[in-house]
């Protein structure tokens, strides 16, 4: 039986002159899990929010949807919708008021509302959190509430909006389990939009691949991956071995497929550049949040030196956010050294700009061009430098945007250049590709080369490992308040063993080096690789 | 003291409160700040007693000294200050109101202990669930509002801007970081909006079911401080409250004040020294 479908679905936001959706046609049986793709802004959210009529945008819609064979219409008590930023779905002050607050408002017995919840945060695991206050919860505490706040009314179909963009990949990992859980044992329909293939595409029935609004794949995961447009969000295995038949998915795939082939032993380690001039030098910092609390900064070295794009991986909540805070000037150690370009912070001559987690904290004018040109008067430089960092971005056509009115992608790069503005001389990146689809983080990546080229030093805080060893020079873990084994990226990726990238843990005891798709595609062919 | 219904525990708070604010019995006002303290040495421990006995006895000897100093009633003269008598009554006066005030302060504090704002939400819930909503909904709004102009301010200042430390700009960053928390905030509130719909928010009556049930002792002791109460109000009316002026002069049902404003705040004393015995001499050893 079809739990959803929609046919000849399109859609266009009341304000906008596109379509968001044009004839899309979806379809999920009951007890499926489909997972929707697509860059940032071609359309998912927006179906995710048809398919629950109460929140549905507002604009024109024609086509049909159909809910268990039924037009759909508000209340639609069946559809459970998890949102993609937790905190902005929160009414609550507590877990315990989140959990509630669906069954409280369906008109139930206070005694059948305290089963379904009793109910719900045995099954998921929610017991010690339950007394909790949400603003004291970490991303995927967060993130689990959220969902157990939409299943706790037992739904049949559940939407999940980019569940693992704001997780570390470990986090990533327990919340995809939970999700397949939910599919497989409690028979509900999930249908989940992501970027990230890692977690869940190999798991799948369908993969629904969105383009402009419009489907331009529906296949199994195996089929939809092989695909040239879906490749770039393939899971890295199908990348890696992209012409293998079968195509693997998985790391365990991967790994079977090399086991099985010829396959060089090593590849060569990518040269490590040489960096002289250091910019930025933190000697044993250490920051707590309250006297006598525990030590976020736990004693941290950290050395960044001019032209070196540095990543500093590390799992949410560990402080890797704090340090860059601190590194900015925007908290203040209560012990150890650090000094801008050879010189205390206050003194130093080189500038320090950051750009934070949350891109859209940046911007306080209605239009991406107003902002600019208001920052530029506040710090007083000539305002028609707005347009020339527009262009340097190749972002002129989002000039006169909202800047909440972007996609993930354009709001982040419209971030940097509002940062840049200030031109500093270190720049500090804050998870610059949370929430970015595969083609929107490389082209992140490449910005922030570009930057390294023209002398300017990076540090960048990410859990996203595929883009530290891609992009970063050198790399270090942060964990327990410190900088754990900070070398150049070649040798940080070559000898990480659990913490590594999927090509790294597919390559692991097999290929020695590699730990790139572009590595295992060299072994695995025996051709060569160029970074 | 978590062994009663939290009604009943804010019957006791509430009426040592009452005393303390309504009556003005110097002997009261002493006996409600041991209670307080009793449960607040109770529940923090020694060091936490400590402070608390020092910042009261600080409030009521600095009001010992100030009062003088602006009333000049009172007929035993100490000395005078700028040609206006310094007077005893008015000393103790003084002295009645540090009590009465550190009592109160005291007492707000351990009635914080005795009563989590969770258990608070709960019995409000009971009597008006969408209050209880509006309340849980801006005890989270709040945290998250000040969490999104610290977030907002660095930024700010992460890109270069409002460096100048000077009142105007100060003044100019807090109006700039105002505005975009404003933004921010109702950008939030269509997103809660969204997710009170989708949760179906409005469809029905809203159900309080945070509840917990009223037994026999607890609604004994919440009586019993009822009863309490109102015999403190009555004794006061009919002259169990101090009289300083023109000279010291105890209630005539002052003792009486005093033993029904202890009595009103021992189940809480009690029920938390029995707690913190059990935990010292029983529960450790299984």
């Amino acid at each position: 039986m079809e739990a959803v479908s929609a046919k000849g679905l399109s859609f266009r936001h009341n304000t906008a002159k596109k379509p968001a959706l044009e004839g899309v046609r979806l379809s999920a049986a009951a007890g499926e899990l489909v997972m929707l793709m697509g860059s940032s802004g071609s359309g998912k959210t927006t179906l995710l929010r048809l398919l629950k009529p109460e929140i549905a945008p507002l604009g024109e819609v024609s086509g049909e949807i159909r809910i268990f064979g039924e037009k759909a219409a508000a209340p639609q008590p069946k559809v459970g919708y998890v949102p993609q930023h937790p905190e902005e779905g929160f009414v609550s002050d507590t877990v315990r008021g989140e959990i509630m607050f669906a069954p409280e408002n369906a008109g139930l017995s206070p005694e059948e509302v305290r089963r379904l919840t009793a109910e719900t945060v045995s099954r998921f695991g929610l017991g010690k959190l339950l007394s909790r206050k949400l603003d004291g919860l970490s991303g995927g505490e967060k993130q689990l509430v959220s969902l157990c706040a939409a299943m706790v009314v037992q739904p049949d179909i559940l939407l999940l909006d980019e569940p693992f963009s704001r997780l570390d990949p470990v986090a990533a990992e327990n919340m995809a389990a939970l999700i397949l859980r939910v599919n497989r044992e409690l028979g509900v329909t999930v249908i989940v939009a992501e970027h990230s293939a890692e977690q869940l595409f190999a798991e799948c029935d369908r993969v629904v691949f969105l383009e402009n609004g419009r489907v331009t794949a529906d296949l199994p995961p195996r089929k939809a991956a092989a695909l040239p447009a879906v490749m770039a969000y393939a899971p890295a295995a199908a990348r890696a071995f992209a012409n293998a038949e079968p195509l693997p998915l998985t790391v365990r795939e991967g790994r079977e497929m090399l086991a099985h082939s010829e396959h060089l032993v090593e590849v060569p380690l990518p040269k490590s550049k040489v960096f002289t001039e250091k910019v930025l030098e933190a000697d044993g910092l250490r920051f707590a949040f309250t006297r006598g609390g525990e030590d976020i900064l736990d004693g941290t070295d950290i050395v960044l030196h001019k032209g070196e794009f540095l990543a500093l991986a590390g799992a949410n909540g560990s402080g890797k956010t704090t340090l860059l805070r601190v590194l900015a000037g925007l908290a203040r150690p209560y012990a150890g050294k650090l000094m801008i370009g050879g010189k205390p912070p206050k003194k130093a001559a080189l500038r320090v700009g950051m750009l934070p987690q949350e891109a859209a904290d940046l911007f306080l004018q209605p239009t991406v061009l107003e902002d600019y040109r208001y920052a530029l008067k506040a710090m007083g430089k000539p305002e028609n430098m707005a347009e020339e960092m527009l262009a340097r971005l190749g972002a002129e056509h989002l000039g006169n945007m909202h800047p909440y009115d972007l996609s993930g992608g354009e709001l982040q790069l419209c971030a940097l250049g509002r940062v840049l503005l200030c031109k500093p001389d270190i720049l500090l990146a804050d998870e610059p590709t949370k929430g970015l689809d595969p083609i929107s983080a490389s082209r992140m990546g490449h910005l922030l080369k570009e930057l390294c080229a023209e002398g300017k030093a990076v540090l960048a805080v990410t859990h996203d490992l595929e883009f530290a060893a891609f992009h970063a020079d050198s790399c270090a873990i942060f964990c327990g308040g410190r900088a754990e084994s900070l070398m150049p990226s070649p040798h940080f990726f070559a000898r990480a063993g659990f913490y590594s990238t999927a090509a790294g843990r597919i390559s692991r005891g097999m290929v020695k080096n590699a730990y790139l798709t572009e590595h295992l595609q060299a072994a695995f062919g025996g051709g060569t690789y160029d970074r | 003291m978590k062994a009663f219904h939290p009604l009943a525990r804010l019957a006791v708070t509430a009426a040592v409160l009452v005393i303390l604010m309504f009556c003005r019995s110097v002997t009261a006002a002493a006996v409600g700040l041991v209670t307080g303290l009793c449960c607040i040495g109770l529940t923090d421990g020694r060091k936490s007693l400590l402070k608390w006995l020092g910042a009261s006895l600080l409030t009521a000897f600095a009001m010992a000294v100030i009062d003088p100093l602006v009333s000049h009633r009172g007929m035993t003269v100490l000395l005078f200050v700028n040609g206006r008598a310094y007077t005893l009554e008015s000393m103790l006066y003084g002295l009645e109101l540090g009590l009465s005030l550190g009592g109160v302060t005291v007492w707000l504090t351990a009635g914080r202990r005795l009563i989590s704002e969770r258990e608070m939400l709960c019995m409000m819930g009971r009597l008006s669930p969408k209050l209880a909503l509006t309340v849980s909904m801006t005890l989270g709004f709040i945290p998250r509002l000040a969490e999104t102009q610290r977030r907002i301010r660095d930024a700010q200042r992460g890109a270069g801007l409002f460096a100048d430390n000077s009142p105007t700009g100060r003044m100019g960053e807090a109006m700039a970081v105002f505005t975009a928390c404003a933004a921010r905030a109702a950008e939030n509130a269509a997103g809660a909006a969204r997710s009170m719909n989708a949760r179906g928010f409005g469809r029905h009556r809203l159900t309080y079911s945070d509840r917990r049930k009223l037994r026999r002792a607890d609604i004994i002791l919440t009586a019993a401080e009822v009863l309490l109460t109102a015999a403190s109000l009555v004794f006061a009316a009919l002259g169990g409250a101090t009289e300083f002026y023109p000279a010291l002069k105890f209630g005539r049902y002052e003792p009486a004040l005093a033993v029904i404003c202890g009595a009103a705040g021992l189940p809480a004393v009690i029920s938390l020294a029995k707690e913190v015995i059990e935990w010292k001499l029983y529960l450790p050893k299984g």
